[in-house]
C-alpha cells in the first residue's frame, strides 16, 4: 500500500540544507530559556518528523531516536497515575515504579510502530487551550498522507508542578480519543477483578509479546 | 402453586435483577455490556473469518487508485446523507461546502471516482443523524453493539434508517444493488485498515472496553465538533484522585490551592 516514495528521493541536497538553515536557526534561538508548550510540541514534532525522513538509518535506529525524544518530552510517572486513577493507591510504591517502566515500555511500542507509518505528513499547530488548572492543551493537524486531517491535541504540565518545571506531555488525545482515558477505562477493567499484580503481569507479557 | 413458590420465583427474579444493577451501577455507559460482549464477540469473529481474509484479498488484487476511487465514489454517493444533516443542523456554511463537494466530484470528478473537491481544498464535513440528535441535546444513552454493524448507541442507531432515507440512490436501485453497494464499501474499507485493526486488537489490553471507550469519545468529539478552543470537559480526567492527597500528612486540603497564592 506504501508505494510513493519516489516523491522524497528527489533532491537530497534541497532536503540538507533545509535541514541544515532549521539546525542554525534553533542554534541561534538558545536564549529562550523558558519554552511555551507549543513551541515544544512544535520542536518535538518536527525532530520526530526529521527522523521519520531521513534515509540513511535503519528502521531499528530511527525508531530507538524518536523513543529517546519521548522519554524527554512524555511524564510517564504523571500518565501512570492519572492512568490508573483511583486505583494507584493499591499500588505499592514498588509497584508503582515497576508500573510506570512497563507502561513506559508498552506506549513506545504500541505508538512506535504506528508513528512509522506516517512518514510522509505535515504537521500544523492549528492553536492551544489553557485548561482551568494551568494545564496547556496543543493543538494539532496532520497534513497530507495516509492521515490527512486528522486532529492530534497533546496536554502539557509543567514537571512536578513547580513553578519552572519544563513542559511535559500528559496525554495525547487524537480525534477526540484520549490515551489516558482510553488505557484508564481498560486498566479500570482488569483492575475492577484482578490485582496489581495481576495487571503487572498483562503488562510484562504484552511487552514481552510486542516486536521489537 | 402456592403462595410461597411464587414468592420464591419474584425473589429469584429481584436478585437477577438487583444482581445485575451494579454492574448498571458502576459501569455508567455500558448498562447492557452483558448483552453487548457476545455480540461483540461474534461481530469478531465474523470480522476475523469473514471481513478481514475478504479484505485482505481485496487489497491483494485491486491497485490502490482502484481502491481510492471507489471510496470516492461511494463517499459522493452517500454526501448527501452529510447535506441534510448540515441542514437539519443549521450549518449552512457546511451546507454550501458539502454541496460545493457533491457538484465538483459529480462532475469534474467523473462521477465522484475523484476527489477534486479535496484537491481544490474545499472542505468536508462529516455529519450523520446521530449527531444531529446530539446537537438537539439528545443524550447517547446506553451503548450497544449491533450485529455486524459494530458500535453505536441508543441514539445513533437512529441514523441507519433516517441517514438511508437521505440516500438517493436508496429510491431508484433495487435493494440488492444498494447493498451490493454497501457491501463492496465496506469491503474496501476494512482493506483500507488492514494494518490499523490488527496493530489495535494486538495493543489493546482488553479490545472491547477500547473500542466502547474511543468510540463513546470520538462520538462526543463530532456532535460538539470540538476544536482546540472547546473547553475540555473531561478536567477530572486529569486530576490525581482523592487518595493521593488524603496520602499526604495533615497539611489539611490548603496545599491543594499554592499555586493561586503565589
Amino acid at each position: 500500500m506504501t508505494s510513493t516514495t519516489s516523491k522524497t528521493t528527489r533532491s537530497p541536497w534541497l532536503l540538507r540544507s533545509a535541514a541544515a538553515l532549521l539546525g542554525a536557526a534553533l542554534l541561534a534561538t538558545p536564549g529562550l530559556a523558558e519554552d511555551s508548550p507549543d513551541a515544544i510540541v512544535r520542536k518535538t514534532v518536527d525532530r520526530v518528523l526529521e527522523i521519520l525522513a531521513s534515509k540513511d538509518e535503519s528502521e531499528d535506529q530511527r525508531r530507538h531516536r524518536i523513543e529517546e525524544i519521548a522519554y524527554d518530552r512524555f511524564d510517564f510517572a504523571t500518565i501512570s497515575q492519572l492512568v490508573l486513577a483511583r486505583h494507584w493507591s493499591r499500588f505499592s510504591p514498588e509497584q508503582r515504579q515497576e508500573f510506570v517502566e512497563q507502561f513506559k515500555i508498552q506506549l513506545s511500542k504500541n505508538y512506535g510502530t504506528r508513528i512509522m507509518r506516517y512518514n510522509q505528513q505535515r504537521v500544523e499547530i492549528v492553536g492551544q487551550r489553557v485548561e482551568p488548572r494551568g494545564d496547556v492543551t496543543v493543538g494539532t493537524r496532520i497534513e497530507g498522507g495516509s492521515a490527512d486531517g486528522v486532529e492530534v491535541d497533546y496536554r502539557l504540565r509543567r514537571l512536578d508542578q513547580e513553578k519552572d518545571g519544563p513542559w511535559m506531555v500528559i496525554d495525547v488525545i487524537i480525534e477526540g480519543v484520549s490515551l489516558v482515558s482510553n488505557y484508564r477505562s481498560q486498566f479500570s477493567e482488569i483492575l475492577g477483578r484482578g490485582s496489581p499484580d495481576d495487571l503487572l503481569r498483562q503488562l510484562r507479557e504484552k511487552n514481552a509479546a510486542s516486536p521489537a | 402453586m402456592n403462595p410461597r413458590g411464587f414468592g420464591l420465583l419474584q425473589s429469584a427474579l429481584l436478585i437477577a435483577l438487583l444482581g445485575s444493577l451494579p454492574g448498571c451501577a458502576t459501569q455508567g455507559p455500558d448498562p447492557l455490556e452483558r448483552w453487548n460482549r457476545p455480540i461483540f464477540s461474534f461481530n469478531e469473529r465474523f470480522d476475523k473469518y469473514v471481513l478481514e481474509p475478504a479484505a485482505t484479498g481485496w487489497d491483494w488484487v485491486l491497485p490502490e487508485v482502484v481502491q481510492t476511487g471507489i471510496r470516492n465514489f461511494y463517499d459522493n454517493i452517500t454526501m448527501p446523507v452529510t447535506l441534510a444533516n448540515d441542514i437539519l443542523q443549521l450549518k449552512p456554511r457546511a451546507a454550501l461546502e458539502d454541496l460545493g463537494r457533491i457538484t465538483v466530484n459529480t462532475t469534474a470528478g467523473i462521477g465522484g471516482l475523484l476527489d477534486v473537491a479535496s484537491m481544490i481544498e474545499i472542505p468536508e464535513n462529516d455529519e450523520d443523524f446521530g449527531q444531529t440528535l446530539g446537537r438537539y441535546g439528545v443524550p447517547p444513552g446506553p451503548y450497544l453493539i449491533i450485529p455486524l454493524l459494530g458500535p453505536s448507541t441508543a441514539r445513533d442507531v437512529f441514523r441507519y434508517p433516517a441517514d438511508a432515507a437521505a440516500t438517493p440512490h436508496n429510491y431508484f436501485l433495487p435493494s440488492w444493488a444498494s447493498l451490493t453497494l454497501r457491501i463492496v464499501e465496506n469491503f474496501n474499507i476494512r482493506a483500507y485498515y488492514l494494518e490499523e485493526l490488527r496493530e489495535a486488537r494486538a495493543a489493546a489490553f482488553d479490545y472491547y472496553v477500547f473500542v466502547r471507550s474511543a468510540y463513546l469519545e470520538v462520538r462526543e468529539h463530532k456532535v460538539r465538533d470540538a476544536t482546540v478552543e472547546t473547553p475540555e470537559r473531561r478536567d477530572d480526567l486529569y486530576q490525581f484522585e482523592d487518595q493521593e492527597a488524603a496520602e499526604r500528612p495533615s497539611e489539611s486540603g490548603d496545599d491543594l490551592y499554592d499555586i493561586e497564592d503565589d
